[in-house]
C-alpha cells in the first residue's frame, strides 16, 4: 500500500504541471475543451491524493512500523482514533493533510463554477494547481510520509502519539485551523484570476463570498478549539499566551476578518477595490506564513517543531507569493482604482475603513512581536524577544476600540449619517451604557480597561439587540406574525446582515471572557490534609487523597472540599499521574465550570508521611462564556452563509 | 485636494499615528533578552537586572526539588556550558532530565539566574510515552537524534 500511495502522489505531481499548462492553455485559446480537460484533471489529481492518505492511513491504522513515520507517531496500543489522527500528528503526514484538503477545494470551486464562471476559472485553476505543485513537491521529495525505516532496523512497536494530544480537541483542531488556512486559497485564486483576466468587477468576490465565510468560520472555530485544548489540557490556567504559533493563526484570522468587512463596501459603493486585492493577498501569505511558522521552528515557540528541512522552500514558496502578487497590482493598478470617494466621516464606510485600518494595526503588531527575535538579530545583532506583556499591553486598548466601533459601524448609515438618525439608533445603547457605568464601578470595576471593557459590552449588546428588536417589532406589525416567528423570518429574509450581528454578538462573549480574565486569583499552597487554601471568595479544604494504579500509569488522586461562604460548593479531584515507560509525570486538571466563574485546579505533587498535596487554584471568571462565545459565532456565520434562492425575483420586482 | 479629502487624510493620519504610537510604547519596557550561555558569562555586568530568555537542556541528575516541590533548582546545559537556576513554582510536566527548556528571568551577581517563567518544550515532538518505547529510544540513538 505505501508503494501505491508514494506512486500516485507522484503521478499527482506530473498531473499538476499538465494541469497547470492545459488551464492557462485553455483560457488564451479560449477552448472550452480543453477547460473541461483542466477540470477533469483538477478531479484526477484529488483523486490521487486520496489514494495517497488511505493508504498512510492503512499503514497507521495497521502498524506497519517499517515506515517512519508510523513508527514516529504511533503505537501497537495507540487507540485507532488516535491512530487517525496521527495523520496530522507530525510534519509529512499534516503536509500530505494540507495538500488533499486543497485538492477536494479545488474539485468543489471547479464543479461550482465550471458552468456559470468560465471566464475565471481556468486561471483560478492554474493559481490552485501552483499552490497544490507546492504542497505535492514537499509531500514527494521534502516530506515524505511514506519514507520506510532505514535499512536494518527493525521496529517492534512505534513511539506512541504523545499523551497530550490524545484528547478530543486535538482531533479536531488541528483539521479546523488546516480547512481555515487553505480555505483562504480559493479566494485568492479567484483573485489572481480577476488580475490575469483583467475582469476586475466584483464577479471574483461574489463568487467566493461563502468560501471566505466557510475559511473565515473554520479559522475561528480551530482558534477557539486551541485555546479550549490549552486551558484543560496544560494545566496553566490559561487559553492564549501569544505563542508564536497561536499568532500565526491569530494574523490571518485579523487579515481576514478585515476582507470579509471590506469587500462589503466593494460590492455596495464599488471602492477599495485595490485594497481588497491587497487584503486577500495578505490573507492568504499569512496562511502560508503560519503553516511555516508552526512547522519549520524559525522562532522558537514552545511547540514548534525542531528545525527541519522544509524551511528553505517554504521562504522560497512565500517569496513567489509576494513578488507576483506586487507585479499584478503593479500591472493592474489604472485599471482596479476607482473615482468613488468618501462622502462623510460619520458613514458606515469610514467606520469599516476605520475598522480596517485596526485589523491591519492589530495584525502588524502582532508579525511585529513574533518576527521581532530575527529582525532584532539581524538588525542589532541582539536577539530580543517580546513576550506576552507587549502583545496584552499593545492589543487590549485596540481591541477596545474595535469592540466600540463593533456597536458604532452597523448603527451609521451609508454615505453620511444625519443627526436624527444618529439620536434614533444610539439613545438607548449610550443611555444604558451610562447606567451601567456606576454599577460597574460600584462592583469593583475599578482599573480603566476592564472598566471601558465593561461599559463597552454593555453599549455593543444593546446595540445589537436593539436591531434585533426594531426588525423585529417592525415585521410584527407589517405582517403580524408573532414575535418568534417574525425574529426568525427577519433574520432569514436578510441572512448576511442578521449573520453578522449574531457574530459581532458573539465577539461580545468573547470580550465578556478577556474581561473577566483582568480578575484571576491564582493560588498556591501546600497543605497537609485537613488544610483549606484560600482563593477569592473561596476555600479549598484538601479533604481525601488516594493512589490508583491503572494500567499504564499511578494516579495521585487530591479531593478539594469547595467552600463558599462556610458552604459545600462542590468538589475537584486534580491528579498527577506518572506513566511508567516514560517515567512521565502528566497533570490532570479538573475544572468547575459555571457561567460566573471556572475554579481551576492542578496537583504539583504529593509528598511526605502524611500526603502533603502541593496544589496550584486558579478562579478564573466568566471563562465560559468565551467557549458559548464560540458556538454563537459558528452560528451566526453558518446563518449568513446559507444561501439566498428567490432573491433574484424579489429585488427585480421592488 | 478638496477640503473633504483633507480632513479625511488628516483623520486617517491621526489615527495612524496614534496606532504606531501604542506599538512603539508597547515595546519599552517588555523587551526579553535571548542570549546562549556563552554571551550571558561574557557580557555577565551589562545584563544584571536585565529580563533575559534562555534556552538549554536540563542537566542529568541536576533537579534539586524542595519538600514542597515550590522551589526547584537545576542546571541547563547549552554546548557544553552549565548556568545554575533556581526557579519558584510548580515545573511543568515536562520539564525533567534532558529535557529542552525555556528560562525566563534575571541573572544574578551570586551568579543563579532566577526564572520566574519556566517552559519545557511540549508535544510536537512526540516523546514516545505510555508504551513500548525502548525499542524505538534505542533506534533514536543510533539515529543520533
Amino acid at each position: 500500500m505505501a508503494t501505491l500511495g508514494s506512486i500516485s502522489l507522484q503521478v499527482a505531481f506530473f498531473l499538476s504541471i499538465a494541469g497547470l499548462f492545459v488551464a492557462v492553455y485553455a483560457r488564451k485559446q479560449s477552448r472550452e475543451d480543453l477547460m473541461e480537460a483542466a477540470n477533469r484533471i483538477v478531479i484526477g489529481i484529488s483523486l490521487l491524493i486520496t489514494v495517497g492518505v488511505i493508504a498512510l492511513l492503512r499503514e497507521l491504522l495497521l502498524s506497519n512500523f517499517q515506515i517512519e513515520y508510523v513508527a514516529q507517531y504511533t503505537s501497537r496500543n495507540t487507540p485507532w482514533n488516535y491512530k487517525i489522527t496521527a495523520l496530522w500528528a507530525g510534519q509529512d503526514g499534516s503536509l500530505l493533510f494540507w495538500s488533499w484538503l486543497l485538492s477536494i477545494y479545488a474539485v468543489v470551486a471547479v464543479i461550482q463554477n465550471r458552468k456559470r464562471n468560465l471566464n475565471l476559472l481556468p486561471y483560478a485553476i492554474a493559481t490552485i494547481l501552483v499552490v497544490q505543485l507546492f504542497f505535492l513537491i514537499l509531500n514527494n521529495f521534502i516530506a515524505n510520509p511514506f519514507q520506510p525505516v532505514p535499512p536494518g532496523f527493525t521496529i517492534p512497536d512505534g513511539q506512541g502519539l504523545n499523551p497530550q494530544l490524545q484528547n478530543p480537541g486535538m482531533m479536531i483542531h488541528p483539521p479546523m485551523l488546516y480547512l481555515g488556512y487553505i480555505g483562504f486559497t480559493i479566494p485568492f485564486a479567484f483573485a489572481m484570476s480577476a488580475m490575469l483576466t483583467g475582469k476586475l468587477d466584483n464577479l471574483w468576490i461574489t463568487s467566493t463570498r461563502r468560501w471566505t465565510l466557510f475559511a473565515w468560520l473554520c479559522l475561528s472555530i480551530g482558534i477557539t478549539l486551541g485555546g479550549k485544548w490549552a486551558y484543560v489540557e496544560l494545566g496553566w490556567g490559561g487559553y492564549w499566551a501569544w505563542d508564536p504559533v497561536e499568532n500565526a493563526s491569530f494574523m490571518p484570522w485579523l487579515t481576514g476578518t478585515a476582507f470579509l468587512h471590506s469587500v462589503i463596501i466593494q460590492e455596495k459603493k464599488n471602492m477599495l477595490r485595490v485594497w481588497n486585492m491587497v487584503l486577500i493577498m495578505l490573507t492568504f501569505f499569512l496562511s502560508i506564513f503560519g503553516t511555516f511558522l508552526t512547522r519549520s521552528g524559525v522562532i522558537s515557540s514552545v511547540h514548534s517543531f525542531t528545525a527541519s528541512s522544509i524551511g528553505p522552500f517554504f521562504s522560497g514558496f512565500l517569496v513567489i507569493i509576494i513578488l507576483s502578487s506586487i507585479a499584478l497590482l503593479i500591472w493592474r493598478m489604472d485599471v482596479l482604482k476607482t473615482r468613488n470617494q468618501l462622502e462623510s466621516l460619520t458613514s458606515r464606510e469610514s467606520s469599516f475603513l476605520l475598522n480596517n485600518l485596526i485589523f491591519i494595526a492589530i495584525c502588524f503588531s502582532v508579525l511585529w512581536g513574533t518576527m521581532f527575535p530575527l529582525v532584532s538579530e539581524a538588525v542589532r545583532g541582539a536577539k530580543i524577544t517580546v513576550g506576552p506583556p507587549f502583545f496584552s499591553q499593545v492589543n487590549v486598548p485596540i481591541g477596545l476600540l474595535l469592540l466600540f466601533l463593533t456597536g458604532v459601524g452597523p448603527l451609521l448609515a451609508w454615505r453620511r449619517t444625519s443627526f436624527e438618525s444618529f439620536k434614533r439608533n444610539f439613545m438607548v445603547p449610550v443611555i444604558l451604557a451610562f447606567v451601567s457605568a456606576p454599577v460597574f464601578w460600584l462592583l469593583g470595576v475599578r482599573s480603566l480597561y476592564p472598566f471601558v471593557s465593561a461599559v463597552l459590552i454593555i453599549f455593543v449588546g444593546s446595540s445589537i439587540i436593539q436591531e434585533f428588536w426594531k426588525g423585529m417589532t417592525a415585521r410584527h406589525r407589517m405582517t403580524g406574525e408573532n414575535y418568534v416567528r417574525a425574529l426568525v423570518n427577519m433574520t432569514l429574509k436578510n441572512k448576511s446582515r442578521f449573520g453578522g450581528y449574531i457574530v459581532h454578538l458573539a465577539i461580545v462573549f468573547y470580550f465578556i471572557g478577556f474581561t473577566g480574565s483582568a480578575f484571576n486569583v491564582e493560588v498556591e499552597k501546600t497543605l497537609q490534609p485537613g488544610e483549606a487554601l484560600e482563593a477569592g471568595m473561596f476555600s479549598f479544604v484538601y479533604t481525601d487523597h488516594q493512589q490508583l494504579n491503572r494500567p499504564n500509569h499511578v494516579a495521585q488522586i487530591v479531593e478539594l472540599e469547595i467552600l463558599k461562604d462556610g458552604e459545600s460548593y462542590g468538589k475537584l479531584y486534580p491528579e498527577k499521574r506518572m506513566y511508567f515507560r516514560s517515567n512521565q509525570p502528566n497533570t490532570e486538571v479538573d475544572i468547575l465550570q459555571t457561567w460566573r466563574e471556572d475554579l481551576y485546579a492542578t496537583l504539583a505533587g504529593v509528598s511526605g508521611e502524611n500526603n502533603a498535596a502541593t496544589i496550584r487554584i486558579f478562579v478564573n471568571p466568566l471563562v465560559q462564556w468565551i467557549w458559548i462565545g464560540g458556538a454563537i459565532l459558528a452560528f451566526g456565520t453558518i446563518i449568513a452563509m446559507l444561501p439566498t434562492k428567490p432573491r433574484i425575483v424579489t429585488e427585480k420586482s421592488k | 485636494m478638496t477640503g473633504k479629502q483633507k480632513k479625511f487624510l488628516i483623520s486617517g493620519l491621526v489615527i495612524a499615528a496614534a496606532l504606531v504610537l501604542i506599538i512603539a510604547t508597547g515595546f519599552q519596557g517588555n523587551q526579553v533578552f535571548y542570549v546562549t550561555v556563552d554571551e550571558l558569562y561574557a557580557k555577565a555586568p551589562d545584563l544584571y537586572g536585565e529580563r533575559i530568555r534562555m534556552a538549554g537542556n536540563v542537566k542529568e541528575g541536576s533537579i534539586q526539588k524542595s519538600e514542597n516541590q515550590l522551589f526547584t533548582r537545576f542546571k541547563m546545559v547549552q554546548e557544553g556550558k552549565d548556568l545554575p537556576i533556581e526557579y519558584e513554582g510548580i515545573t511543568p510536566d515536562m520539564f525533567k532530565d534532558g529535557a529542552e527548556v525555556i528560562v525566563e528571568g534575571t541573572y544574578t551577581k551570586s551568579g543563579v539566574f532566577k526564572a520566574d517563567n519556566l517552559m519545557a518544550k511540549c508535544a510536537s515532538r512526540y516523546e514516545g510515552d505510555v508504551t513500548d518505547t525502548e525499542a524505538m529510544g534505542n533506534y533514536k540513538e543510533e539515529q543520533g537524534y
